[in-house]
């Protein structure tokens, strides 16, 4: 009797022992990057794991993985990166979750604008970089003027690594589908769509109606107003869709829609668009520059029906319109918890990604511009080697007009939800442009009512 | 002299038992102790902070009901609820009652009965989110099965099926309408366990096969109707995954759902908000069962 006490003790006490077992908080080297197990220093070395999704497949990876590769070649024996692939629909998620443990890692790759400004700043959870930009001014003026103020509070302090790099987004054509030798940008929208008579254009509409968003951002900054209607979300979130500007923007991306939508267009989401334009479904299609890696010979494997990839052109928008947003949070910022040690390999990485070998390397990978930066020829020579490139280089002079995407200066949920379940309507004529503005200003109302 | 034995018998009886309650309790702890972790705190963490201000990081503050204000008045969520009420009908005369059909047909054993069953089960095995995805190809306006199949008849149909009105709240039930597996597995169990002397009973007093099915097999599937009942409204009170990767609950809201609400108010980091929605799905959920239960009275045992 006393043994089969013992036995049951025995089990009672492992199951209890095994159930709080899973509930046990102790961090593992492997799960909490930046922690004290995930980071340390070997023989002198400093290294940290740093999450990241611009790894494995992630379109992203092909350019920041060999940089990592690089900085860690550079400050071999000092400094050393190892990264944590994390999928991108979950990492902001994630730095979320580090964030309430308190587990932050060293560098965090970006998150948006109302979780940086609402809840790491306010909360001292980021490293204040103001000290170190003014210790490195050859860097500091390397940063776009207006990411550097938009990152500087009012005490001064700079949490987001500003940005030294701008990629407006345009559209790119296909010249075999539609062989025009005006100059776009220089139109204006009336003209653009005059010309464009019957091509498609390959719209997404699911998801958030990514290209969808994009022409109607275009659009917007076409009409008079909505340059400064755009640049107003920024700042405060746009809830009210009644701007004249934003009417007659609707009108125009439903009369596209409805005369030149590519066939799949409702429903599509990204990778729907851009399937049926790199299989000459569609003539055109809006992205950013990093779009350029697709049409390049290594890629052909996801070209059909005849599309290639020389063929295709970029231009900025009508209206010399280029979609970005330069007063912006930038893509890093730093622990504040993290020791001494990991800052100062933190900062170095900053400095290293920031240094002028590595923004053209980038610029040259995916596109952009880098207006703080004196070219050189290596680059200006490599860059015209890449058709699309060029294109949106010769575009982006003095008199580019830079405006924020619609989807980034209204509320999120409405942004990723709303927009885009609203669009078929729009698309199918149930929806008139004021319906079509009324709905959106309830979904605003709704997602911000306190 | 016997009386005073029974009562001695009980005594030790209860003596043996209050002595093995430890025991009782100690292998029930760890039971106990995940229900308090994983529901007991989220659940009341999920009604006490639904009546607050919370952006998930920063420290809740109070604002009454203001949420719930907030709900009730919004656009968004009384199509969501008008939703969920038609989706409930559906789930529980269509969906329950196809399950219940096929369940029927299998518990008559007709040739061929079980490669039926184990082919029925399959569509269980995958998810709803790869449902969702099969079913974006088959209502595909430019290349799905469906219109292509309508095209021989008639070429110059087009239909976007889940992104026009009113097809797409169809195109969505259509996800999960005849996929009625574990339905037809309660139902079948509870036919399997009736007695067969009832059956027999019943043939002997003349009963027809109509009959057999109406006032004997039918009434003692009461319980398993139920129970199928219940887990179909709740999993439409839940449903996401059929949603988000379709309609994203569009067009113009058709075919929005609480959840997709939830979701959203996370996106703007209203997490008061968010939770209210969940209170209410969980309030509904409780409604249903107890309706549920009086109706079917599940309580109740037929043997």
């Amino acid at each position: 009797m006393k043994k089969t006490r013992l036995f049951a003790g025995v089990m009672a006490g492992a199951l209890l022992a095994a159930t709080l077992a899973g509930c046990n908080s102790a961090p593992s080297s492997a799960s909490t990057p930046g922690s004290a197990a995930a980071s340390g220093s070997s023989a002198g070395v400093v290294e940290v794991t740093i999450p990241s999704y611009k790894t494995g497949e992630n379109v992203g990876a092909v350019f920041f993985e060999p940089q990592v590769e690089r900085f860690n070649a550079a400050y071999e024996g000092q400094y050393h990166i190892t990264l944590e692939s994390v999928p991108q629909d979950t990492f902001l998620d994630q730095m979320k979750m580090l964030a309430q443990q308190g587990e932050l890692p060293v560098l965090v790759q970006s998150g948006d604008v109302d979780w940086l400004s609402n809840v790491v700043y306010p909360n001292g959870l980021a490293y204040d970089l103001s000290g170190w930009l003014d210790e490195h001014p050859d860097l500091k003026a390397r940063l776009m003027p207006d990411g550097l103020a938009f990152c500087t509070d009012e005490s001064g302090a700079v949490y987001s690594m500003p940005l030294a790099t701008v990629r407006p987004t345009g559209f790119f054509w296909n010249s075999a589908l539609w062989d025009t030798q005006e100059d776009l940008s220089a139109m204006t929208m009336d003209e653009f769509i005059t010309a464009m008579g019957d091509q498609k254009i390959a719209f997404s509409t699911a998801e958030n109606g990514w290209v969808a968003a994009l022409f109607l951002t275009a659009a917007i900054a076409n009409e008079e107003g909505g340059i400064e209607w755009l640049q107003s979300g920024v700042e405060n979130r746009i809830v009210d869709f009644s701007e004249p500007a934003f009417l007659n923007a609707i009108g125009t991306l439903q009369q596209l829609l409805q005369n030149n939508a590519a066939p799949n267009s409702i429903g599509a989401t990204y990778a729907d668009a851009a399937n049926s334009f790199m299989s000459n479904q569609a003539a055109l299609i809006s992205n950013g520059p990093w779009m350029s890696a697709d049409f390049a010979s290594t890629n052909s494997a996801n070209w059909s029906n005849g599309f290639d990839g020389a063929d295709v052109r970029a231009a900025l928008f009508p209206g010399q319109v280029g979609i970005a947003n330069t007063a912006t949070y930038g893509e890093w910022f730093i622990s504040a918890s993290a020791s001494p040690e990991e800052i100062e390999l933190a900062l170095a990485f900053l400095e290293f990604i920031n240094s002028p070998e590595e923004i053209e390397a980038y610029l040259l990978a995916e596109g952009g511009d880098a207006p703080g930066l004196t070219y050189s020829d290596g680059f200006k020579e490599e860059q015209s080697k890449t058709q699309v490139l060029a294109d949106l280089a010769a575009d982006t002079t003095a008199d580019a007009v830079f405006v924020p995407c619609i989807l980034d200066v209204i509320p999120s949920s409405v942004a990723n939800s709303d927009f885009g379940m609203l669009l078929p309507s729009l698309a199918d004529g149930t929806f008139t442009p004021e319906d079509f503005a009324q709905r959106m200003t309830q979904a605003a109302t709704e997602a911000t009512a306190e | 002299m016997e009386a005073k034995g029974k009562r001695s018998a009980r005594y030790r009886s209860s003596r043996l038992q209050r002595a093995n309650y430890k025991w009782i309790y100690l292998f029930l702890l760890p039971t106990v102790l995940i229900f308090a972790m994983f529901y007991v705190v989220p659940i009341v963490e999920v009604f006490a902070t639904s009546f607050t201000q919370w952006d998930g990081f920063n420290a809740p503050s109070f604002n009454g009901i203001r949420n719930y204000i907030n709900l009730f008045t919004s656009h968004s969520f009384l199509t969501s609820l008008k939703n969920l009420f038609w989706w409930c009908v559906i789930a529980m005369t269509l969906h329950v009652g196809f399950g219940t059909l096929v369940a029927f047909v299998l518990f008559h054993r007709p040739r061929g009965w079980k490669l039926t069953r184990a082919v029925y089960m399959i569509p269980n095995v995958i998810s709803a989110a790869a449902w969702a995805m099969i079913y974006r190809f088959i209502f595909n306006d430019d290349i799905g099965i469906l219109n292509s199949l309508i095209r021989i008849f008639n070429p110059d149909f087009s239909v976007d099926w889940f992104y026009v009105s009113p097809w797409a709240f169809w195109s969505v039930t259509f996800t999960w309408l005849f996929y009625a597996v574990i339905v037809t597995l309660i139902v079948l169990g509870d036919l399997l366990n009736i007695p067969q002397e009832l059956t027999e009973a019943a043939h002997i007093d003349g009963a027809t096969g109509w009959q057999l099915i109406r006032y004997v097999h039918l009434p003692l599937c009461r319980s398993a109707i139920g129970t199928s009942i219940i887990c179909s409204l709740t999993s439409r009170i839940a449903m996401y995954e059929q949603i988000a990767l379709t309609t994203a609950g569009g067009p113009d809201y058709q075919t929005v759902s609480l959840p997709i609400l939830l979701v959203n108010a996370i996106t703007d980091y209203r997490y008061g908000y968010a939770n209210a929605v969940g209170v209410l799905m969980f309030l509904i959920g409780l409604v249903i069962l107890w309706v549920v239960n009086r109706l079917f009275r599940m309580d109740e045992t037929d043997y």
